[in-house]
């Protein structure tokens, strides 16, 4: 498994865009049907779903990986102009890689590694919007040590450390009075930690609850690269040089119910509460200042916001278990702070799935994601810059298991 | 069954994934009719920039860019007279101030240029060599022929000039189609079912570049607001008289163009050991001592006590007050010899120096000041009201716009015509600026990105921002949805070599 995976990290940008810039894309089974999974144990990524479940299965040990594809584009029209513009963003490879070991009955262990913030926008050198944005990458590696813990036979709790691998490139131009083609890149990476916890409980034989919640991560970049390519005139007032700036990664809180009607039937409803609301500005301090260059405050101004997810697996046979989901993903962003260096419009996925067993400790699992984009017209009042924004993902995913 | 169903699908789903667009915006000319129009008035509308009309001016022009809209919505050809060759690509400016009146230079780009002090930056300079003998009037040959023009901006042009036809300018001379035509008739000859009007900039503006009252002669004096109105309200009249539409636009306090707030007032950076020296210097000491002679004081007048207060020369370290010499002071005699009283002061807060004074002479001459370049002879250079602005003239120069604006837009409503407040416009460039796309514009030269490098005219992004304020003119006022431009798809200055 991990030498299918390497190649696919070098080889292409991790990321795409979700609620803000979160990206819930951390288990193919879950992803098809409507990213449920706090509630009830789909194997390994239990690590990730709710840290408290990993000890649920019988097997001693559960590895997992996968990872989607996101073919995703947003559009951009000007109503004054009447010019319409779209994003050419790379194909975004989120991943993940699970492995959970019962070291006995109470206890249980594991190691998660997934990717659940990025961004990879490009609207391209010579766009309307340029002068906010012409691309930025965004990625945030979550590598997750776990434990998990039976306290009784049915209240399990767990908990994990995350150590976050953070870094950030952005691309835009300078709005400057001389000269036509000034750009800026901005790039930076840091290691940055925080928390999560999970409780499980089973109600009953046919209804259980799951309770996560992840703490915020504050990605401090502290000695990111500033680099200017302007007009000869203007080299001195735009010096390269180091920057600062920090990005909040919002804590996310998720309640989950699960109720099996029958040995074959799953449903789940589930509902996050992400607090976008601590992105408040994105700020760049800039260590070699000029009258030109000051340091910059960008406010963001984003809102709490609330996921809403409903989904179901049906065991058609021994060898095959289907699923369907949907979740409404509400947009953080308000419409006076709208900036299209992260357009996350609000969102409707639908969501389709399976897994295949191929044997006792092999299984496959494929999903299939649409994110439909609300359209709205909104504004970044700080540049006024505004017009419709309408987006769409297309999201096919794979996995696989092993379990012995 | 359904595995297979599935594994045909999802992969399918995955290519057709749908691309989000949007359908075309409904653009429309609403209640008026652009099937041909017609732009009257002065080097705004022309498209001069830089110091001069330059082929690339004139294409980037204001009405030039909003026809370009126009045409989205039903808008007919638009037909400028373009230079051509090295008229072209060089410019030709009509220059008041640098060089004797009644020559042409070259526009102004922006190139490295070395100061009196050797020091280089990047500044304006004159574009390639002058015109070695382009007289004023016959240095263009006639373009008449090629009309009729819907450009009929003459840089330069008062209000009062647009029905002159004996109006002396080289830019209406290559246009003029008869000797008898005066501007308003050629523009009347189009008989344009759409209009733009925006003239009386010049009625104001040769008096403040020449520094006021001091060069107030013939076409610099400002014209009388009595005679701005009749004119005005004649030349409307003549521009609806066919049932045309319209937009007109008023005319913004030049008091806040770079021309006028790049070179401040107080800009003479002493050190102390400077101040104490000029402080201690017996000329100065002499002239503050006769302004504490009561026998002085008393040739000034009733105020005459205000006067020498205002009069007296203090310096100090830091920014100080240039040193002037002002006219408009009164006579008077230190001694029974009739030894005149020299007219100095230092200038005030809020008056202004023009862009045109020689900014070398400040660095290395003392202008403002004195030349210390023989510090055993210090020689006493004071600015001369050529290139100052005083409180009383700016106060004169803002009545005269207030006037002229409210007969603007008085006019405008009678006739129901758009109306476009450049006034107001100009005050939030010069007080909070202007952002657009991410992009922040604000008056200063250079620097503000909105102006060229005259410091009075707008550069190619500043036309483009007026051409969107005229469309907003428009669109609330006939009901229309024309499209605006992309601010910052338009050309920024370059450095040339």
């Amino acid at each position: 498994m991990k030498r299918l995976l390497i190649p696919i990290l070098g080889l292409m940008p991790l990321f795409s865009m979700a609620g803000g810039f979160q990206v819930n894309l951390q288990g193919t089974k879950q992803t098809g049907m409507g990213h449920l999974g706090t509630s009830f144990s789909l194997g390994a990524s239990s690590a990730y779903f709710n840290p408290a479940m990993m000890g649920l299965d019988s097997n001693k040990f559960n590895i997992e990986a996968g990872a989607s594809f996101i073919f995703s584009s947003v559009a951009y029209q000007n109503q004054e102009t009447g010019m319409s513009e779209f994003t050419d963003n790379p194909v975004g490879t989120p991943f993940y890689l699970y492995a959970t070991y019962k070291v006995n009955e109470k206890l249980s262990a594991g190691l998660a590694v997934y990717t659940p913030f990025g961004s990879s926008i490009v609207w391209g050198d010579d766009w309307s919007g340029k002068y906010l944005i012409q691309d930025i990458s965004l990625q945030a590696i979550y590598i997750q040590p776990t434990l998990s813990y039976k306290l009784t036979d049915k209240l399990s709790v767990g908990a994990g450390l995350d150590i976050v691998l953070g870094s950030v490139e952005i691309n835009r131009a300078v709005g400057a009075p001389i000269g036509n083609d000034n750009t800026v890149n901005l790039q930076g990476n840091t290691t940055a930690y925080g928390f999560n916890a999970g409780v499980h409980y089973q109600a009953t034989e046919k209804l259980s609850l799951g309770l996560t919640y992840r703490s915020q991560v504050d990605v401090e970049l502290e000695e990111g690269d500033v680099d200017f390519s302007v007009d000869p005139s203007l080299e001195s007032s735009f010096p390269d040089g180091k920057f600062s700036a920090t990005l909040p990664l919002p804590a996310t809180s998720t309640l989950g119910i699960a109720y099996r009607p029958s040995e074959k039937l799953l449903l789940s409803v589930e509902g996050s509460f992400v607090q976008w609301s601590e992105y408040e500005s994105l700020d760049f301090d800039f260590e070699n200042n000029t009258a030109s260059l000051e340091d910059s405050e960008n406010p963001r101004n984003y809102e709490d916001a609330i996921i809403i997810r409903v989904g179901g697996q049906y065991s058609y046979s021994s060898k095959l278990d289907l699923r369907v989901g949907a979740y409404y993903d509400q947009s953080p962003i308000q419409d006076d702070f709208f900036n299209p260096e992260t357009p996350n419009t609000d969102n409707i996925g639908l969501t389709a799935g399976f897994t295949f067993n191929a044997s006792d400790n092999l299984s496959i699992d494929v999903s299939y994601l649409q994110i439909i984009g609300l359209e709205r017209d909104s504004e970044y009042e700080p540049a006024n810059f505004g017009g419709k924004y309408k987006a769409s993902s297309s999201i096919p995913g794979i996995g696989v298991n092993y379990k012995f | 069954m359904k595995t297979r169903k599935l594994l045909y699908i999802l992969p399918l789903a995955a290519l057709v994934a749908c691309e989000p667009e949007f359908d075309d915006v409904d653009f429309n000319g609403g209640s008026a009719d652009f099937t041909k129009t017609v732009a009257v008035g002065n080097s705004l509308t022309a498209g001069y920039q830089s110091g001069a009309l330059s082929a690339e001016g004139q294409l980037n022009s204001l009405p030039a860019i909003l026809a370009q809209q126009l045409k989205e919505v039903g808008g007919g050809d638009f037909n400028q007279p373009l230079l051509t060759g090295e008229q072209g690509s060089k410019g030709i400016g009509i220059v008041d101030t640098l060089l004797p009146k009644g020559e042409v230079a070259t526009r102004f780009a922006l190139k490295g240029t070395v100061d009196c002090l050797g020091e280089a930056s990047i500044g304006p300079v004159r574009k390639g060599d002058p015109y070695s003998a382009v007289p004023f009037l016959t240095g263009m040959a006639s373009v008449a022929a090629d009309g009729p023009y819907n450009n009929q901006g003459i840089p330069g042009a008062r209000l009062v000039d647009i029905t002159n036809p004996a109006f002396v300018n080289p830019f209406f001379a290559r246009l003029k189609t008869s000797l008898p035509a005066t501007m308003l008739s050629m523009a009347m000859d189009l008989d344009a079912t759409f209009f733009t009007f925006w003239i009386g900039n010049n009625d104001v503006l040769g008096y403040a570049t020449t520094g006021g009252d001091e060069g107030s002669t013939g076409p610099n004096g400002m014209t009388d607001p009595n005679t701005f109105t009749m004119s005005y309200d004649a030349a409307i009249d003549s521009l609806t008289a066919n049932g045309a539409k319209g937009v007109v636009a008023n005319i913004p306090d030049i008091t806040s163009i770079p021309f006028f707030t790049t070179v401040k007032w107080n800009a003479l950076v002493l050190t102390q050991a400077q101040a104490d020296f000029f402080n201690n210097y017996p000329l100065v000491q002499a002239y503050n001592a006769a302004l504490d002679n009561p026998s002085v004081i008393a040739q000034f007048g009733m105020n005459g006590a205000a006067e020498a207060e205002s009069r007296k020369l203090n310096f100090s370290a830091g920014a100080n007050g240039f040193l002037m010499l002002d006219t408009d002071l009164s006579d008077a005699v230190t001694d029974t010899m009739g030894t005149p009283l020299p007219k100095f002061r230092q200038l005030k807060s809020g008056e202004l120096i023009t862009l045109s004074v020689p900014g070398d002479d400040i660095k290395c001459k003392g202008l403002g000041s004195a030349d210390l370049s023989d510090p055993q002879n210090p020689v006493i250079n004071p600015m001369t009201g050529n290139y100052i602005l005083d409180l009383d003239e700016i106060q004169k120069i803002q009545n005269n716009i207030a006037a002229y604006n409210s007969t603007i837009k008085m006019a405008a409503m009678s006739h129901s015509l758009a109306h476009v407040d450049a006034n107001s416009r100009l005050n939030q460039l010069a007080s909070t600026g202007i952002t657009i796309d991410g992009i922040t514009y604000s008056s200063a030269l250079v620097t503000g990105g909105a102006f060229s490098l005259d410091g009075v005219h707008p550069n190619t992004r500043g036309y483009a921002i007026l051409a969107n304020d005229f469309i907003d003119a428009i669109n609330s006022t006939y009901s229309a949805n024309v499209p605006k431009v992309s601010v910052a798809s338009f050309s920024t200055i370059e450095v040339e070599q």
